[in-house]
């Protein structure tokens, strides 16, 4: 039910909001949480649990528990509890069988003894093959969301940000430390998962400054002093320029320098912070006794946020199970919401005096030494009564119990400090020796990070707010003298000077002052009852048994037993249950808590959907400064690496006869391909020749000025990495081309090989700065011709394997006769900005010859016929030189050892176990495909590197690698083609087309 | 965000530099086969402090940096032309320096 204004803090009772929740309809307020608008109409179960079905509820309102797993519409496992109310919102259960309140799987729940824990791994994989029969039959059982596959692509994007201070949490402490270090001048981000600031004095008795209530001892004069002040800290901090307020954000990690990963409804940030101060407060945990996972068992602070921001009282007779005192500021609480308090239940035998008073004065009941032992259900399988009692020292109920009708029950059984994201960090939590309690290990100088608040073990307002003050000048003297964000590295401030009379524990600033504090030990909260469903982890239904058959198996370390039984890896990751796994283990294993690590903590520490970590695509490309031209001429362009190419000219069904026709045109006209994309690299210097001899395979000093000459580069493992043609400029001037793939990390290899030898060069890569046209065909010469220019076109002036300098149409140009396709060809390099000059003049002068611009598939064809290999390609990370017939390119005689020389020599001694070859096979139908198989009596010997259909020969031509021995030109060979039949291909030596390079060479 | 301060660009992304392997002198061209296959294929995979070269790769600057591969972090950075240069001139090969040469 509702309770009237104060309570209620965050619900707009003038606004509602209608929605349904599992088929049926219900209503809410604005500001409302999906979960609260249920409770507050009287409904109580929110979900099924995982292995068993039974009834869950809200458990701690704090968005970190699995109970309150959700559709809604196309997203699955939702928090109820923190996913605000929405008009016509659709609500459905998960993991449901039928409806939620006649779940069929429930029987489930009354074989639970034939489920024990490993049950699956061990009763279904035998025989042989038995689990691909069950698994998709188990994973149906045991199912969660559904994924909505045609769901509207969602665009989300991820912004890189840069603070002075990023502070997580925004109760007292967080508040406390952002307001000092705004107004010592420094930019702070302020992140707080809850839609306002406040953090836990939003909803802790005495801290709301909405309301006015007597504390823990009546005393309503303390109250409203603490309330204003926290107030008065709200509205400073919100009221500050210096500081930015993400509420809604969830902090997911922490990462390497502070880098924090923050995620809200739509939008995720990687947040650089030059220091941290974590504020993250604590979480409270369960007590384990048996049908402690009823809906209608709550934890107390989830019933304390239930009052204060949704004016829901989710019960109306109530008890409060407690191990501190923390439940009886809840009862006092729960009274003053008008719910029937019948009896406070506390598992300590020594109780404050101040808090016996102050139920005393409202007439409730308290049992000391006593404890739940059971919850009892109604026909509803919700919360009807519990039955108290007495324990031992194991937990185990002695004597009578007493059975209490109630619907509400709720549970303070401590809290451990919210760490997880600290321990992404490199921080761990230990437990304090003497008391049971958590407390992080974490050097907070050498991260320019500390903790502050209940995450530092601040147990009052006091402690906060002196907590976050003391962190905020560690901060700042941190950060003194620092440089700001980009102006200089990060240095580590020098431990023990900052924050006098902090210890090894350079973050705890009140964890020292509340551990000697009396009265702040924690009662027993461990019941495990003989029958059972005494539940560790509601995740994923582990109760008390369950881990002792763990242990008992052998599984003895934390991390072994999460893994075999899944304790603590459900959707709250052990939030609930890592404490209590602890103490059920060290009361198997006889030891002390002590002596037991928490299992490990990774990032995110809460689910972040994919749509967001995605972002937004970008896919940059490069496009040649003749992009437009080609455009216009209609060409498919394709993505090629980094760059846009022309795949063919021709619309794009027209792909098979544009190729054609392209290929036809080069071999008896004349055609010209954008070839802009080749890498260009120019060396120059003292020492250019002994420089270019160290890395390449070839002997460039014998390389004449005006000549070019092929070039290929190996690693130090001997394989060809990149290959391209070298122009000799001067002297000691070289212009090198590589593949457009190769060509940056090429780039990148000169650069340091000429610090690492020494060397006097000056490399510069041009890929950008110059255009490449290669013109070929018969009749490229005369189009080259027509155009005026200084560069004698002749064949003997301009040889093949030559390159002239000059203008050509008023457009200063290197040319080399070199040629990818085999014809008669001139490969044109000059200034990008001149290009669509040049290609344009060519198109006009070669008409008359009937020139036509080819792309990459075309090429592809010709190179093919020519037998010319692709680097990467037809080469793998395997193929030395000598495998792919390339030894020519190998000097053994120059003085330099080349990169890669050592391994040739070394792998040449053993012989070689493949070679490269040309093959055809006759016919034009099914040619295989490329990387089809070669195979020899069953065995592989090799594989299709490059295949094509050629025109000018009628038949299919490619390139192959196949054992030596079937290398002889005339040797059949074997290849299974993707459809498992096999072909018998021919061994030609390549060039397939023109083998004497008459074409090439006139 | 993980960054390393070169001594040209000051701090910036690690995104924006590539790795380019520890610091080793390559044997002589004339050395044993097994010397070699050594260098090439075996690595130290040291737990603790590396002499490594790392590129910033929009600047083209190659960098040595000293870098604890147990705790991720790095220490000094030469400029790699610097660090090769004070090396040799100590007659000590380049990765036998690192760790004692000061920037």
């Amino acid at each position: 039910m509702r309770l009237p204004a104060p309570f209620g803090q965050r619900i707009d009772r003038s606004q509602t909001l209608e929605f349904t929740f599992a088929g049926k309809r219900f209503s809410g307020y604005v500001g409302d949480t999906v979960a609260s608008a249920i409770l507050a109409s009287g409904g109580r179960t929110l979900s099924r649990s995982f292995k068993y079905h039974r009834r869950r509820g809200a458990l701690t309102f704090a968005g970190v528990d699995g109970n309150v797993l959700v559709q809604l519409g196309a997203r699955p496992n939702q928090r109820a509890d923190i996913e605000p109310l929405a008009p016509g919102l659709v609500v459905e259960a998960q993991n449901v069988f039928g409806r939620l309140e006649l779940d069929a799987a429930e029987l489930l729940d009354l074989c639970g003894g034939f489920l024990p824990v490993g049950f699956y791994y061990r009763a279904f994989y035998k025989p042989r093959g038995a689990w691909k029969r069950w698994e998709p039959i188990i994973r149906r059982m045991a199912g969660l969301g559904r994924v909505d596959t045609s769901a509207p692509h969602a665009i989300a994007d991820i912004e890189q940000a840069f603070a002075d201070v990023a502070i997580i949490g925004a109760g007292p402490a967080g508040l406390r430390a952002a307001l000092s270090l705004a107004e010592a001048g420094l930019e702070v981000w302020l992140v707080e998962r809850e839609p306002e600031i406040g953090g836990s004095a939003t909803w802790r008795r005495g801290l709301s400054s909405s309301e006015q209530v007597s504390d823990v001892a009546g005393d309503v004069a303390g109250a409203v002093v603490e309330a204003a002040e926290v107030a008065g800290l709200r509205d400073a901090v919100a009221a500050h320029p210096q500081i930015k307020i993400c509420t809604r954000t969830t902090c997911t990690g922490w990462f390497a320098e502070n880098e924090l990963t923050l995620m809200g409804p739509m939008h995720y940030t990687r947040l650089c912070a030059r220091a941290v101060v974590l504020a993250s407060g604590e979480l409270d945990q369960p007590a384990v006794f048996r049908n402690n996972d009823l809906p209608g068992v709550l934890i107390g602070s989830g019933v304390q946020r239930l009052l204060r921001h949704y004016g829901v009282r989710p019960g109306q007779t109530a008890c409060v199970l407690t191990a501190d005192r923390r439940g009886y500021e809840v009862a006092l609480d729960l009274h003053d919401a008008g719910a029937l308090v019948k009896r406070v239940i506390d598992t300590r035998s020594e109780v404050d005096a101040t808090d016996l008073e102050a139920m005393a004065i409202r007439g409730i009941a308290v049992e000391t030494a006593h404890t739940v032992h059971q919850a009892n259900r109604n026909w509803q399988g919700e919360l009807s009564a519990v039955e108290i009692g007495r324990f031992d020292a194991a937990g185990h109920p002695i004597g009578a119990s007493t059975r209490i009708p109630c619907d509400l029950l709720a549970v303070s059984a401590g809290a451990i400090p919210q760490a997880q994201l600290v321990c992404h960090a490199g921080g761990s939590l230990e437990f304090e020796p003497g008391t049971e309690r958590l407390r992080v290990v974490w050097n907070g100088t050498a991260h320019n990070a500390w903790l502050a608040g209940g995450v530092d073990g601040a147990r009052s307002l006091e402690e906060a707010l002196g907590s976050g003050n003391q962190a905020a000048n560690c901060v700042l003297r941190a950060l003194q003298g620092e440089p700001a964000f980009g102006e200089g590295a990060i240095t580590v401030a020098d431990s023990g000077d900052v924050a006098d009379g902090v210890g090894e524990h350079a973050g705890s600033f009140a964890g020292a002052a509340a551990a000697s504090a009396p009265g702040e030990a924690l009662g027993p909260t461990l019941f495990p009852h003989p029958k059972g469903r005494d539940f560790v982890d509601f995740d994923e239904d582990i109760q008390v048994k369950d881990i002792g058959r763990a242990i008992e198996m052998g599984y003895r370390d934390p991390d072994l037993v999460k893994r075999f039984s899944t304790v603590v890896m459900g959707q709250s990751q052990g939030k609930q249950s890592a404490l209590n796994n602890l103490k059920v283990q060290a009361q198997f294993k006889g030891q002390v808590l002590a002596d037991l690590k928490l299992t490990t903590q990774r990032p995110p520490f809460f689910p972040e959907p994919i749509r967001l970590l995605a972002g937004r695509t970008f896919d940059p490309v490069r496009r040649s400064s003749l992009h437009a031209l080609h455009v216009e001429a209609g060409a498919q362009m394709m993505v090629a690496g980094v760059w846009m190419r022309p795949a063919w000219y021709g619309l794009p069904d027209a792909r098979a006869e544009s190729i054609a026709r392209e290929v036809e045109q080069v071999r008896n006209a004349v055609g010209m391909i954008d070839v802009s994309t080749l890498g260009k690299i120019d060396v120059r210097g003292p020492d250019a020749v002994t420089f270019l001899n160290r890395l390449y395979t070839g002997n460039l000093a014998t390389l004449a000025e005006g000549r070019t000459r092929y070039i290929v580069l190996l690693d130090d493992t001997g394989a060809v990495v990149d290959d391209g043609v070298a122009f000799r400029i001067g002297p000691n001037h070289f212009y090198l081309t590589a593949t457009t793939s190769a060509v940056d990390a090429v780039y990148r290899q000169m650069l340091k090989r000429k610090i690492e030898w020494g060397l006097d060069v000056t490399v510069t890569q041009l890929t950008g700065t110059f255009a490449a046209i290669n013109v070929a065909g018969p009749a490229s010469r005369q189009v080259m011709q027509r155009l005026a220019g200084t560069i004698d076109f002749g064949a003997e002036a301009f040889p093949y394997l030559a390159w002239r300098g000059g203008h050509l149409d008023g457009v200063p140009v290197r040319i080399a006769r070199v040629g990818f396709v085999g014809e008669l060809g001139y490969e044109i390099h000059l200034p990008a900005g001149s290009a669509p000059q040049l290609w344009r003049a060519l198109l006009e002068v070669g008409a008359e010859s009937g020139i036509t611009p080819f792309g990459v598939e075309a090429q592809r064809v010709l190179r093919l016929e020519k037998g010319h290999i692709i680097v990467g390609q037809d080469t793998d990370g395997l193929t030395i030189p000598a495998h792919a017939n390339m030894g020519w390119a190998v000097s053994r005689k120059k003085a330099e050892s080349f990169i890669g020389a050592q391994a040739l020599l070394a792998i040449e001694a053993r012989g070689l176990d493949r070679v490269l070859v040309g093959f055809r096979i006759e016919g034009n139908a099914n040619p295989p495909d490329q990387n089809n198989l070669v195979i020899r009596n069953g065995d592989i010997v090799g594989r299709v590197t490059s295949v094509a259909k050629s025109d000018a020969l009628g038949c299919i031509i490619g390139l192959a690698y196949v054992a030596p021995d079937q290398a002889a030109p005339g040797t059949r060979f074997i290849v299974r083609r993707s459809d498992g039949r096999y072909v018998e291909a021919e061994v030609v030596p390549p060039p397939f087309y023109d083998p004497d390079g008459l074409r090439q060479q006139v | 965000m993980k960054t390393l301060c070169c001594p040209v660009n000051g701090p910036r992304d690690i995104g924006e530099f590539a790795y380019g392997g520890v610091v080793a002198e390559s044997p002589a061209a004339d050395a044993d086969t097994l010397v070699w296959a050594n260098f090439v294929f075996m690595q130290d995979n040291v737990m603790g402090d590396v002499i490594e070269w790392w590129l910033h790769t929009p600047s083209g600057v190659w960098l040595i940096v000293e870098r604890n591969t147990r705790t991720d972090t790095f220490g000094r950075v030469w400029l790699a032309a610097d660090y090769l240069h004070e090396a040799r001139a100590a007659g000590s090969t380049p990765e036998a320096a690192g760790p004692r040469a000061q920037p």
